[in-house]
């Protein structure tokens, strides 16, 4: 009976694509899951796509080879066992296997892609696709590697430029093109406190200086900067105070930088 | 052959059942097996102890099939010239020659009472008119009439004095039938049946002539099968020739067929088309318990034939 030879060929149709599908969401899951790792060890991320590959290929070629018509049994009740007997007698054409092969067309109106396919598995899987690029997009944004997110889970997120701000370059170009560091903080102790912070690391000799007993008045700040191509650059306390601006509008921009710098 | 001639028979069996209930009570299972063997045109065996309806209800259902019964009863002195009949001598027109007298097993259903007391020699006529379907007199065949039905029953009691049917032998008949003793509801309405003053034996009328049972066992044949099943039958039979731990013996390839056989008759009787594992589940006990023979470890940790097929399911 060719009609039921056709509709058979559609089930399996149907059914390798589902499986390739299936095949492909955990393939792509599989990538992004590596290439968050690689990117978070620092490696280059287009090495993910070997693993992708070979799951892909793997996985298709398991999942095409299992295809049977039991998939199809399980979601349509009405077709148990006599879809695979028809399909195993598919070329009886006696009137008792004649009858079963109608009996199998009727019922097979009711088989289509969405019904075979697991949705509830589909849509996690979807949703953990989205929830991986996400991931991806703001370990990149945010440049997060290996040797950088201890440090920063101990600085803690900083709420005014997000989570790295400690650990990355703290110069700035301002509006006006000079390049300071006035207009992020507004904070005098802060502008100090970090300029200390570098001196210490680069001069042996003045990590002895107890940061407690910082006498702000008395220090003279020698700042030299080592951000690359800048060269050396000196800054003293003194100068670096040195405002131009009325009180009052110092107050007004005191008062902001205050109240969004409290947690 | 359609598959309104599936439910038609379906329906057909379900009056088969609703009769043989008004004769025997409960015992459900035994009359399914028993149709089953006719249906697939095998025999069976049926053990069970005294009283509990086996000749009844062969009787019954020879009734019902407008088939001709007969009865032979195994005792020690039987002899196979009397279940195969013999030549006597007969005045003729003046004259006197030998004429064949046949047999109780010219029959459509023979019933064979108690098949572990005859002699091996007279089990053995009757085995070679189960396979061969033909009786040897002499140098004369004789056919027998189709249909063709032994159904042999067994005392599982009384075991001394008897001839136990060797192995191979009791490989030829497709099932052993295990009646039991009928529950509390059942042997009330038996002794409320059988007690009474006024108790008539309800008048049964052929429901089934031959010519249907021929159609229905050709039907039977013809109901499709799913490679899967067909393979977990063969799987079952297979594990009890490997499972050594439990089984000395394991049963041979007729098992297999008879167990396909009768899991196409199973899905006949419930009026399907198609056949499934749970018609196999439910024939392989009386398929294969006659068949498997258990080792000391089996016997030593009190299993019997159908623990261990029940093991083999798992």
């Amino acid at each position: 009976m060719d009609i039921i030879k056709h509709a058979l060929r559609q089930v399996k149709q149907i059914l390798f694509f589902v499986s390739f599908f299936n095949s492909f969401i955990n393939s792509l899951l599989i990538l992004l899951l590596f290439t968050l790792l690689f990117f978070f060890f620092k490696l280059p991320w287009i090495y993910a796509l070997v693993p992708f590959l070979a799951f892909l290929t793997l996985n298709t070629y398991r999942g095409m080879k299992n295809v049977g018509y039991y998939d199809v049994e399980k979601k349509v009740p009405d077709l148990e066992w006599r879809l695979r007997t028809s399909a195993d007698n598919v070329d009886r054409d006696d009137e008792l296997a004649v009858d079963l092969h109608h009996d199998v067309l009727e019922r097979l109106q009711q088989v289509s892609a969405a019904k075979i396919m697991n949705k509830k598995q589909a849509v996690s899987k979807i949703t953990a696709l989205f929830g991986l690029c996400f991931l991806v997009v703001f370990f990149s944004l945010n440049s997060i590697h290996f040797d950088n997110v201890l440090p920063a889970l101990q600085d803690g997120i900083s709420p005014v430029t997000g989570f790295f701000a400690k650990a990355a370059n703290l110069t700035e170009v301002s509006f006006f093109g000079e390049e300071t560091t006035e207009d992020l903080y507004g904070e005098e102790e802060q502008i100090k406190y970090g300029g200390k912070e570098e001196l210490i690391e680069l001069n042996q000799m003045l990590g002895l200086v107890d940061v407690k007993n910082y006498n702000r008045e008395k220090e003279g700040k020698t700042f030299k900067g080592t951000t690359a191509g800048e060269g050396n650059r000196e800054a003293l306390g003194s100068e670096t105070s040195k405002e131009k601006i009325n009180d009052e509008d110092k107050q007004i921009v005191s008062n902001y930088f205050r109240s969004i710098n409290e947690p | 052959m359609t598959t309104e001639s599936i439910q038609k028979a379906k329906e057909a069996f379900e009056v088969i059942f609703n009769e043989v209930g008004k004769v025997v009570v409960g015992q459900r299972h035994v009359v399914k097996q028993i149709i089953i063997a006719i249906l697939t045109d095998s025999n069976a065996l049926l053990e069970g102890y005294p009283g509990l309806a086996k000749t009844l209800t062969v009787s019954t259902l020879a009734k019902l099939m407008d088939l001709k019964f007969s009865r032979i009863q195994g005792t020690p002195d039987l002899m196979p010239s009397d279940i195969t009949g013999t030549y006597v001598l007969e005045d003729g027109k003046g004259s006197r020659e030998f004429k064949f007298q046949p047999g109780p097993v010219f029959a459509n259903v023979v019933l064979m009472d108690e098949i572990n007391r005859a002699t091996p020699k007279t089990q053995s006529a009757l085995l070679e008119a189960m396979q061969e379907r033909q009786v040897t007199v002499g140098n004369h065949t004789y056919k027998l009439e189709k249909p063709f039905f032994v159904l042999a029953t067994q005392n599982p009691i009384e075991q001394e004095g008897v001839y136990l049917l060797p192995e191979a032998q009791s490989d030829r008949f497709l099932f052993k039938v295990k009646t039991d003793y009928p529950n509390f509801n059942e042997e009330v309405e038996i002794v409320t049946r059988y007690t009474e003053f006024d108790q008539k034996m309800p008048d049964l009328k052929p429901l089934l002539k031959k010519e249907a049972i021929f159609k229905l066992q050709e039907l039977v044949r013809q109901i499709p099968i799913a490679q899967d099943v067909r393979k977990y039958a063969v799987e079952i039979v297979k594990k009890t020739r490997e499972r050594k731990e439990l089984i000395e013996y394991g049963a041979s390839p007729r098992a297999s067929i008879g167990l396909i056989l009768a899991a196409k008759a199973n899905a006949l009787l419930d009026g399907r088309n198609y056949v499934t594992k749970n018609d196999v589940k439910e024939m392989v006990y009386p398929i294969l318990r006659h068949r498997i023979i258990l080792n000391f470890e089996a016997e030593r940790n009190n299993f019997d034939e159908d623990d261990v097929i029940g093991y083999l399911l798992k």
